[in-house]
């Protein structure tokens, strides 16, 4: 017998588009394989999990042909709650998957639809947990679970099931490194179990090349690649064509490989292997360290400064335990560390959305607690997370007046600025849209230019590349860099360590409320064992370096290495 | 005994008794003997009673203005002596029965909001609905109230995001007494709404995907057992409201 998972010549529209989401799409996911589907937001991902279990069509209404067939049978005709058995799907969002109070109440929710006996009901629940390292958790309300917990228990409560097939939608996208670290542990733990077929979307490509058996990439509905992972990200064209985010260490391998100095079928994907290349083809004599990139003089006039900052919350957490910090006008700074360091309550002082328990803030030389958040709101920008918590109007260009009308401009003032920002962010064209049929990216800079009509002088931002396609990334951080440019200092919190790595110029890593690293970003990105401490990693490229020059300060980027790792050892060549 | 280890249905018991017996005594004597048998029962049992100063503290002020309107407003009485004029203001007649209609009123206030008090602190929210699934009671109802409930502090949370996000645009929020409370308030909800309808979408897709409605049932996961006590509370109870049914309508007492 065909023991797989297989769809077969899939087309799908959902209701009332204009054109299919997905267009004739083969996919085989033979038993116990681990697949990773990637490729930009609005490639039909998602959908394509959903036809899996037949959430697609038969709760999504809209018009599928082709067929998914598990083990040569056709899933068409049977019930989604049928199917469910065999095939589990784990949303993306855990918040809306959570349907108990506590942990062991959400886990039976699933076994007790099928009128599993209860006591085989308590054993399940006791042994998803375990799979998913939340054993113990039974009684926890569901309410008071951290965000990689809740992602975990959202896997579990499927587990719960036990279906063949796992399907994970973008299960860490919300997820600070050291959840991401828990879920992979969780595949790694049900690969090793036994014969789960796990299909995952997935945007971070360092997470998944070196698990994954098979890589289907999807752009615009179609296949447009499928294989080894290693094969896909090796080909730099093919990954840019795809428009999914490169690994720094094949753009390092890649540029050796250019040169001649490695065929291109053997550049490396890991740093581990990188650093042997680059040994090997060194012999004896290693190449000279880079020179460091020179530091940007910064302006010398401070606009925030913050001085011994306690915030204690509600409940006693200490969320801010002593944090002085001066940030200049034009700074790029960047945020980081784990989730609950302590860094969006930091940035949120900013504009005194949270009042310091103790300490001061001030902002452009003014005690902030002097100020109201409303006047404020034009000196400190603050841009949230979820653009879709901060939009609340009809039409794109409405939502950019609502800021500019509460801070009573004159009618003419306010339709130039919004027209100005409007452009500035390129969203001119869709300024009487409705910002709900607009793309998640689009939102988001929806939200930015709401912010930016007020002309902040320091503008934070929160997360600006969760939850984004690597076009979004790039799209997005392109306009920060530009803002940063025109004069805006900018702070920014985030988890993404090459997004800092490329754009900040100082990165202050938080860990239990304190500051426990601040200065230059090449700097800070090389004291590993302090990143370690605060649970971030740092980026291939600057691994690479400081392994092959202890001491020196690394390059932040890969083209940059790779230029200067061919040039020394071409020259050494040429001797 | 603690309230809370009473059986859930001995306890909606004596709650049903509590609320038959305050309607049919119209005495406000009879009733204040009830409120005070029940207050000292809760207290025996060990019941906190902080917070249902709280819960009546609001009410004091409407207790006052139903006193102060029955006494003026009530005619027609049982006996003639109820009739008595107290004293009268502004040609206003207040008599000794409508003093009695208005305290009357008050004391089932007091009775209906202590006995809902002492269900509500005592009685987990698992424990209904068990009730609910062993009345058969349709699961779906049972599904409803526990994802409701679920997802308050989801919804909560959310809130708190908005009003934060609105904040750093230049809202102000609290400044501008009860109207400027309501404009505010109407921003808040359109994105309250809008994500609440994009959750309530992925719960159903959630719900599916963990066999919800796979078959017309689901285990029940509690069973519920009545001990020696819980049989002996509800005797004291059915008890009671015999007696006082009996004061009522064989001996005509508890009327005005």
């Amino acid at each position: 017998m065909d023991r797989s998972l297989e769809v077969v010549g899939v087309s799908y529209r959902y209701p009332k588009a204009d054109a299919d989401v997905l267009h004739d799409v083969s996919v085989r996911f033979p038993t116990g394989s681990f697949t990773v589907l990637m490729g930009p937001t609005g490639a039909g991902k998602s959908t394509l999990l959903m036809t899996l279990n037949g959430v697609v069509p038969d709760l999504k209404e809209g018009t599928m042909s082709g067929e998914v067939h598990l083990d040569g049978v056709s899933l068409s005709g049977f019930r989604v709650q049928t199917i469910t058995e065999h095939v589990g799907l784990v949303l993306q969002d855990p918040e809306s998957q959570i349907l108990g109070r506590s942990v062991a109440e959400d886990v039976a929710f699933g076994p007790r639809n099928y009128l599993v006996p209860r006591a085989e009901i308590t054993r399940r629940v006791g042994e998803s947990l375990a799979q998913v390292q939340l054993a113990g958790f039974e009684e926890r309300e569901t309410s008071q679970l951290s965000g990689g917990q809740k992602q975990r228990l959202a896997i579990a409560g499927v587990l719960a099931l036990h279906p063949r097939v796992l399907c994970l939608d973008e299960p860490t996208s919300e997820l600070d490194p050291a959840g991401r670290d828990e879920i992979y542990a969780t595949v790694d733990a049900l690969r090793r179990s036994g014969d789960v077929t796990i299909v995952a979307v997935e945007h971070a490509s360092s997470d998944v090349v070196q698990r994954a058996d098979e890589l289907v990439v999807l752009k615009d509905g179609r296949v447009s690649w499928q294989g080894r992972p290693g094969d896909f990200f090796r080909d730099l064209d093919l990954v840019e064509a795809n428009l999914v985010k490169p690994l720094p260490a094949v753009v390092i391998g890649s540029a050796l490989a250019g040169a001649g100095l490695v065929p291109a079928a053997d550049v490396p994907l890991g740093v581990d292997d990188l650093e042997a290349l680059v040994r090997r083809l060194a012999g004896s004599r290693l190449p000279a360290p880079p020179d460091p990139a020179p530091v940007a003089p910064t302006s010398g006039r401070p606009v925030v400064e913050l001085r011994d900052l306690v915030h204690t919350y509600p409940g006693g957490h200490r969320g801010l335990d002593g944090v002085s910090l001066t940030i200049e006008a034009g700074e790029y700074v960047a945020l980081v560390g784990r989730n609950g360091a302590g860094k969006t309550t930091l940035a949120k002082h900013l504009n005194r959305i949270l009042q310091p328990t103790s300490g001061s803030v001030v902002v452009d030389g003014i005690d902030a607690s002097t100020l109201q958040p409303w006047e404020l709101a034009r000196h400190v920008g603050y841009v949230f997370q979820n653009p879709d918590h901060q939009i609340f109007c009809t039409t794109v260009a409405e939502e950019v007046r609502y800021g500019l009308k509460m801070a009573g401009l004159d009618a003419g003032e306010i339709e130039a600025r919004v027209t100005e920002v409007l452009d500035f962010v390129g969203l001119g064209g869709v300024r009487d849209e409705h910002p709900f049929s607009l793309g998640k990216g689009e939102r988001q800079r929806i939200a930015v230019a709401s912010i930016l009509a007020l002309r902040p002088q320091i503008l934070v931002v929160d997360e600006p590349t969760t939850g984004q396609d690597w076009a979004g990334v790039t799209s997005m951080m392109a306009l920060i860099d530009r803002l940063n440019a025109a004069g805006t200092t900018i702070v920014m919190v985030t988890h993404d360590i090459d997004v800092v790595a490329h754009h900040a110029r100082r990165v202050v890593v938080m860990d239990a409320g304190r500051v426990l690293a601040d200065g230059p970003t090449a700097d800070v990105l090389a004291r590993t064992d302090v990143l370690a401490r605060a649970a971030v990693s740092t980026t291939q490229t600057v691994e690479l370096g400081r392994r092959l020059w202890p001491g020196a300060t690394p390059l932040l980027d890969e083209a940059e290495l790779g230029r200067h790792l061919v040039g020394s050892l071409t020259r050494a060549d040429a001797r | 005994m603690r309230l809370e280890r009473l059986d859930v249905r001995v306890k909606l018991a004596v709650f049903v008794a509590i609320m038959v017996a305050l309607f049919v005594v119209t005495d406000p004597v009879l009733n204040a003997v009830l409120l005070a048998v029940l207050l000292a029962a809760l207290v025996a049992a060990g019941t906190p009673m902080r917070g249902l100063w709280s819960m009546v503290q609001p009410l004091l002020l409407v207790m006052v203005l139903i006193v102060v309107v029955t006494m003026v407003a009530s005619n027609q009485f049982t006996r003639p002596e109820l009739s008595q004029v107290l004293f009268s203001v502004w040609g206003l007649q207040a008599t000794l029965g409508g003093l009695l209609v208005g305290l009357n009123f008050v004391a089932r206030i007091l009775l209906m909001v202590t006995a809902t008090y002492a269900f509500t602190i005592s009685t987990p929210i698992d424990d209904l609905l068990a009730v609910m699934a062993q009345v058969h009671a349709p699961y779906w109802l049972s599904i409803l109230v526990t994802t409701a409930i679920s997802f308050i502090p989801t919804m909560a949370k959310k809130k708190d995001l908005i009003v934060e996000a609105q904040r750093a645009r230049g809202a102000r929020v609290k400044d501008s007494g009860p109207i400027g409370q309501i404009v505010s308030f109407v921003p808040i909800m359109v994105p309250l709404i809008t994500n609440s309808i994009l959750l309530a979408d992925n719960l159903a897709v959630a719900m599916t995907n963990r066999g919800y409605g796979a078959t017309n049932s689901m285990t029940s996961m509690r069973d519920l057992k009545l001990r020696p006590a819980d049989l002996a509370v509800l005797m004291v109870a059915v008890a009671a409201l015999v007696l006082v049914l009996w004061l009522r309508f064989s001996l005509g007492y508890g009327v005005i």
